[in-house]
């Protein structure tokens, strides 16, 4: 069943002058069923940040469809659409966005206490979560006392505190050692095992897209081509996506 | 490209952060100047031409103004250099070293010292002679002229010259210790305090309890020493309790896990808040005070302009004629009180021996006078303290052990039968230069006998209304003043003291001078408070943007969670309110705290000072209240327009007054 469906989606960022116009997403029609694991690849420039930001309600000037388990984010107002987000998505960024001033723990609770939920709710999950994902020592540390890859454990633990239907995630190995890239990737991996977690990521780390289930490729905003894993080793999976970006072609540096 | 031409690039590249810099500088040269030059103006302050009690009026607000004058400028330079301080640390990353910097800040800083200072100084020239001109409106000031000294400018310049020299090489001093990570994440990071804690607080509020009790129970209203220790400790007491604060109400949520998760990001916010703003939030309780115990202090005197003389004069009008001086006719007299607004109810004289160092009286004469019924016994005096504040004065006023009557047979000495505090008469002039003593019949008829010529009488004159007698007062004072002239050689050679010396003490003038003193007071203090008030909140406004990056980051990241315009809102209301309001709420209650125990002595009342003390305090409250709803609700606005939770043209952006840069 689709938790995320997209309908000839496009976005164009406007100049000064009539005659400059930029087509960053060209009518994109996507679909992802609840409990898939998906990667959204391309090479610089090519929208994958725009389209997350547009999945999941940050940008909300385009024109098209979308909706997550069959609301369309569309129709709503940006202050629908941030409750929407906090309480029906998950995000995890390449920069980790956690608030300086707060503790992990207190990272990780803040869209509970946002929602203003029972204490009692908000330490259990809080508690399990950080347990989940092997942050307890470090839970009372500052953000900036711990390494990266605790940091985006955090900003993993937080994206699904709420229980989302959806996560999102734009870049979320980015800036992280290939160790650390690894352990968050098997966290995702985990969280879609157990917990059934559905998980939209744009990444540029063909490693870290090796984990999905499904590959989709944009190349000028236009969906170009996708791949599925089905019952591959990982490795071979990974063989497959190099030659993917091979053929669409891509800098150095989005390898 | 030299470095002295990329030091001055950079300075251009920063000109719009540099101008609120540079103007509050100015403003603030520019008021003092205009201060000094009415301050040290002759004509104002010719007693002669100017009543006393209005131009000593502008001692308090002008100390007061020079205070703010150290406080705003060392607080402005040191905002400013913050906001400086990432840039730094981007230009030592680039390769720059220790010592250009230290350059660049010499650079930049003389070069705004230098521009405020002659801004501040032409702005002042023309802004002083206004001032003058509408002090003229508010007051008599005779054939005072508006003059301007080389002193003025001298002193402005050696002043502010003095500051920014400190200011400026404790700077380059502090750049010894810069760190390029720590430059870069200075507008990121909470400031590092070295006073915090809950025990920091707790000492806070032990100085200000003892400052505070000493001021109620030790007060000298002679002492002005004892109450600016006591500010100093109060502040350093609001100083301690802000640095321990914060620590206070985190322990507070702590104790219950719903008020910890309620105000989470209250709690986490306020952290940073109060540890950038320790130095505004005193600074700005410190203004709040000095204007709202000034003010209730001149406003209380002016309401009571009517009650004031009433109790300081028990007779309508009063003087003395002694040594041949005020000898004016009965007729002369009659004359001008029979021909008056208003009928003479009672004449009555008390006659005293003025011994120039001592004026002695009769106890009976006082007792016929008043009706009382002292008695001195023999060899015994009591010693009489003219002053209407009553039995609180006692410790002021210390009674003299002994009096020598120098006789002809010899000298006999009178021992103190106890002090009296009465109002007996008026204070006229001529009789208060000495103290007073009441001696019994027998002692006071020898001195009598031997001072025949020293024998002074006391006209004590009562009308039907007091306040219809300003004619009367004003005709009694030529005829006396005349009658001197003519008759009496002159003791001090200059016709304008003599008259003041010999003039008459009456309801009328004191009431007089206390309107329009009052009048001086209310128009200067008003003019101090709304100065203390815009300075107040452009130092809240500096404090804000040296917070603003970290808050622009913090709301986009809890953006991309998912926040609501609301709840925005709301966490932007929090903290401010503390800042908006804490020292303000401080401010008042240590101005009225400090009214109490000072009004008490001085004008042996308490609570009628005080209550004007609540009122201009709640006035400055709903001033505050209403800068509070206008930045937070610009504030907001901006901020989610930052991030992009609200749509607001750029233009409009640009253009709005305040200067918030998001």
């Amino acid at each position: 069943m689709p938790i995320l469906e997209v309908e000839s989606l496009s976005k164009e960022y406007k100049g000064k002058g009539k005659m400059n116009v930029f087509q960053a997403l060209n009518g994109i029609n996507l679909s992802v069923d609840s409990g898939e694991l998906v990667a959204i690849m391309g090479p610089s420039g090519s929208g994958k940040t725009t389209l997350l930001n547009i999945l999941s309600g940050i940008d909300t000037e385009y024109s098209g469809v979308v909706r997550i388990a069959g609301t369309s984010i569309s129709e709503m107002s940006k202050n629908e659409l941030a409750l929407f987000r906090r309480q029906r998505m998950g995000f995890v960024f390449q920069d980790y966005n956690l608030l300086d001033s707060l503790t992990l723990r207190e990272n990780i609770m803040v869209p509970m206490v946002l929602d203003d939920q029972e204490v009692e709710d908000i330490n259990s999950r809080t508690d399990e979560t950080l347990s989940l994902f092997d942050l307890g020592e470090v839970k009372d540390k500052y953000p900036y006392m711990v390494s990266g890859g605790q940091q985006q454990r955090a900003a993993i633990s937080r994206a699904i505190i709420n229980g989302p239907e959806v996560i999102f995630a734009d870049e979320p190995t980015g800036n992280l050692d290939s160790k650390s890239s690894s352990t968050v990737m098997k966290t995702f991996a985990k969280l879609n095992a157990l917990k059934g977690a559905t998980i939209v990521m744009v990444t540029h780390d063909p490693f870290a897209a090796s984990y999905c289930n499904r590959v989709l490729f944009i190349k000028d905003g236009k969906m170009l081509l996708e791949i599925t894993r089905e019952n591959k080793e990982r490795r071979a999976f990974f063989d497959r996506i190099l030659e993917n970006l091979a053929f669409i072609g891509g800098g150095e540096d989005d390898l | 490209m030299t470095f002295r031409r990329m030091a001055f690039q950079i300075f251009k590249a920063n000109l719009r952060r540099y101008l609120l810099f540079f103007l509050c500088s100015s403003f603030t040269i520019m008021v003092f100047f205009a201060f000094y030059s009415l301050y040290t103006n002759p004509d104002f302050n010719d007693p002669y031409q100017v009543n006393g009690m209005v131009s000593g009026n502008l001692y308090a607000p002008f100390l007061v103004m020079r205070v703010f004058a150290v406080l705003f400028i060392v607080y402005a330079q040191m905002a400013f250099l913050k906001f400086r301080k990432s840039d730094f640390g981007l230009l030592m990353v680039l390769g720059m070293t220790s010592h250009n910097i230290r350059k660049i800040i010499l650079l930049e800083n003389s070069m705004i010292a230098l521009a405020s200072i002659l801004t501040g100084l032409g702005a002042g020239t023309v802004f002083s002679g206004l001032f003058f001109f509408i002090i003229s409106l508010f007051v008599d000031i005779g054939n005072s002229a508006f003059s301007l000294t080389l002193d003025s400018y001298l002193y402005t310049i050696k002043f502010f010259g003095v500051i920014y020299i400190a200011v400026i090489g404790i700077h380059l001093l502090l750049t010894l210790r810069y760190n390029i990570v720590r430059l870069l994440q200075e507008s990121r990071t909470a400031e590092r305090s070295f006073l915090h804690g809950k025990f920091t607080g707790v000492f806070g509020v032990i100085l200000l309890g003892i400052s505070v009790f000493d001021m109620i129970i030790h007060y000298n209203p002679d002492d002005a020493r004892m109450m600016l220790i006591n500010l100093g400790v109060s502040m350093v007491g609001v100083y301690l309790l802000l640095s321990g604060l914060c620590d206070w109400m985190k322990l507070i949520f702590l104790r219950s896990t719903k008020a910890y998760h309620k105000h989470l990001m209250f709690s986490s916010d306020l952290n940073y808040t109060l540890g950038r703003s320790k130095i505004v939030l005193s600074l700005i309780t410190f203004l709040v005070f000095i204007t709202v115990f000034l003010s209730g202090i001149i406003f209380y005197i002016t309401w009571n302009a009517e009650a004031i003389p009433v109790k300081n004069n028990p007779y309508d009008i009063a003087y003395s004629e002694v040594f041949g001086k005020n000898s004016i006719s009965p007729k002369t007299l009659s004359e001008i009180t029979d021909h008056g607004a208003t009928p003479l109810l009672s004449h009555q004289k008390l006659e005293y021996i003025d011994l120039f160092n001592f004026k002695v009286f009769l106890d009976q004469n006082i007792n016929t006078l008043i009706g009382s019924d002292y008695h001195v016994e023999k060899d015994h005096f009591l010693n009489l303290a003219i002053v209407a504040q009553g039995e609180e004065w006692k410790n002021q006023r210390p009674e003299m052990p002994t009096f020598d009557l120098k006789l002809s047979s010899g000298k006999h000495t009178l021992y103190s039968q106890g002090i009296l505090f009465n109002m007996v008469f008026n204070p006229v002039p001529n009789l208060m230069n000495g103290l007073h003593v009441i001696v019994n019949e027998e002692d006071y008829m020898a001195l009598k006998a031997e001072n025949k010529n020293a024998i002074g009488n006391l006209q004590l004159l009562n009308f039907k209304d007091w306040k219809k007698t300003a004619d009367i007062d004003a005709k009694l004072n030529s005829a006396l003043a005349k009658y001197n002239k003519d008759n009496t050689e002159s003791w001090y050679g200059n016709e304008r003291q003599e008259a003041l010396v010999f003039s008459t003490k009456s309801r009328i003038s004191e009431y007089l001078q206390l309107k329009e003193s009052g009048r001086f007071g209310i128009f200067v203090i008003t003019f101090v408070g709304l100065i203390f008030f815009g300075a107040s909140c452009i130092v809240l406004h500096f404090s804000i943007q040296t917070d603003l990056e970290r808050e622009k980051i913090k709301f986009g990241k809890l953006n991309k969670i998912g926040i609501t315009s609301k709840e925005v809102a709301q966490m932007i209301g929090g903290p401010f309110k503390v800042l908006f309001f804490l020292p303000y709420i401080l401010g008042i209650a240590l101005a009225t705290v400090y009214i109490i125990s000072s009004s008490r002595f001085e004008m042996s009342v308490a609570l009628g000072p005080f209550w004007f003390c609540l009122l201009v305090g709640g006035a400055y409250l709903l001033f505050q209240v209403l800068f509070y709803y206008l930045y937070t609700r610009i504030y907001t606005r901006k901020m989610l327009a930052h991030i992009q939770l609200l749509k607001i043209p750029l233009t409009e952006q640009d253009s709005t007054p305040i200067y918030i840069e998001i």
